[in-house]
């Protein structure tokens, strides 16, 4: 419980979490629009379909995972900003040890 | 004696008069009115038709015909006729009548008509001569209908008794047409259609829809017997004892134009002018909840993202 409080306190995740649950219905909405469009033979029936359902969800996907995307870029960033930083802390720790000795 | 015998035959001659009987008829009749719709399909959807105004009437099949189809289980066409009723004497009373509608040829868009399942059903307010027009049709009352029977030909037939309908006309009710559009419960995914000549047609072996009204008209009673005439051969006094026995009283026709001019007891209106409401209320939230899940994006997406320190 502990955990998933702290994950839902974290804005990355919870975005990443809301995110996933938007491309998940764009693949819906992608899905009903098909199952619409092939219901009918009339192409004026099928257009409200393909234009609500097949487009807008394939809006809502590309939206979604752009920023899943952009989201991932960040935290590999982070990431590696955080590796460098270790690294620098590890080099003063090293100079400093070395300064003593001298 | 001689008054008993007279009053014996003036008996019988009452008994044997007739007293304005009725008499059955028939009349052909034409169409004054004729209009077919195409409504958009997307009148069948949740939304309702749409902006119908800015579009230009389908006709896809031959001028001069009249459409009622199914495609895959929505309807795609419909007819509106207006009977000319003048055949009808104005003291004679409709009691019934056939409509019957020769189905035209597969080249103008006749597809399995024995499939067809048409309906006829009043329609609500005056409608103008149309040919596929998308503008949504004038409403219709089905809770009087009946159901066209298909017979085949050549030349193929579609019939419409007009009983129920002419029950209501007798009763006063408007003339503003018959519509013949699909049978509600149409089963999904079911396509046919009919095609009929309008009146206007030239150059068709299919004749236009045809009428035949039955009514019941009010017959001339009969002169009764002025005089009767003795055994002996004396010309005696009328029946009743002298009392002179005149025809049975016609009914003015003063009456039966009083009658015609009453205003129904439901007057419909020739149009209803309403918004299209929201069909899904829950819908109004729609752009909030969007709103609030753009902001809180912005807000995630602009946050420091943390790292677990190993």
């Amino acid at each position: 419980v502990t955990r998933l409080r702290r994950l839902l306190a974290d804005p990355f995740s919870v975005s990443v979490l809301v995110l996933g649950v938007l491309a998940l219905a764009g693949l819906l909405g992608i899905a009903v629009g098909w199952k619409g469009a092939a219901a009918s033979l009339v192409v004026s029936v099928q257009l409200p379909y393909l234009v609500s359902g097949a487009i807008g969800g394939l809006a809502l996907l590309g939206f979604a995972l752009g920023l899943l995307l952009i989201q991932a870029r960040r935290r590999r960033e982070a990431r590696r900003r955080a590796e460098m930083d270790r690294v620098v802390r590890a080099a003063a720790a090293v100079l400093a040890a070395a300064r003593g000795a001298a | 004696v001689k008054r008993r015998r007279l009053l014996l035959l003036a008996l019988l001659a009452l008994a044997v008069a007739p007293t304005s009987p009725a008499r059955a008829d028939t009349t052909p009749a034409s169409t004054t009115d004729e209009a077919w719709y195409a409504p958009p399909p997307t009148c069948g959807l949740p939304t309702g038709c749409g902006p119908t105004e800015s579009l230009p009437p389908i006709s896809r099949y031959p001028a001069g015909t009249l459409h009622v189809g199914v495609t895959a289980g929505l309807e795609d066409s419909r007819t509106y006729l207006k009977l000319d009723l003048s055949g009808v004497p104005f003291d004679a009373t409709l009691t019934g009548g056939t409509l019957t509608l020769p189905v035209a040829s597969a080249a103008d868009g006749t597809s399995s008509p024995e499939t067809a399942q048409v309906a006829a059903c009043f329609v609500g307010a005056a409608f103008a001569p149309a040919e596929g027009s998308v503008a949504p049709p004038p409403a219709v009352d089905c809770t009087t209908t009946t159901a066209a029977t298909f017979v085949s030909g050549p030349p193929a037939v579609l019939t419409v008794d007009l009983s129920p309908f002419a029950a209501r006309w007798a009763n006063g009710e408007a003339n503003n047409g018959l519509a013949l559009l699909p049978a509600a419960g149409t089963a999904p995914g079911t396509s046919w259609h009919v095609a009929f000549s309008a009146k206007s047609r030239a150059g068709s072996d299919v004749p236009p829809a045809r009428a035949s009204l039955s009514y019941a008209a009010v017959a001339a009673p009969e002169e009764p017997t002025p005089e009767v005439i003795d055994s002996s051969g004396d010309v005696a006094f009328g029946p009743l004892g002298g009392v002179f026995v005149g025809p049975a009283v016609v009914p003015s026709p003063a009456a039966a134009i009083v009658e015609q001019s009453k205003l129904p007891d439901r007057v419909l209106p020739a149009a209803a002018v309403s918004g299209p409401g929201f069909a899904y209320p829950v819908l109004l939230a729609l752009p909030l909840l969007l709103l609030g899940l753009g902001g809180y994006l912005g807000w995630a997406l602009t946050r420091p993202v943390s790292v677990a320190q190993s």
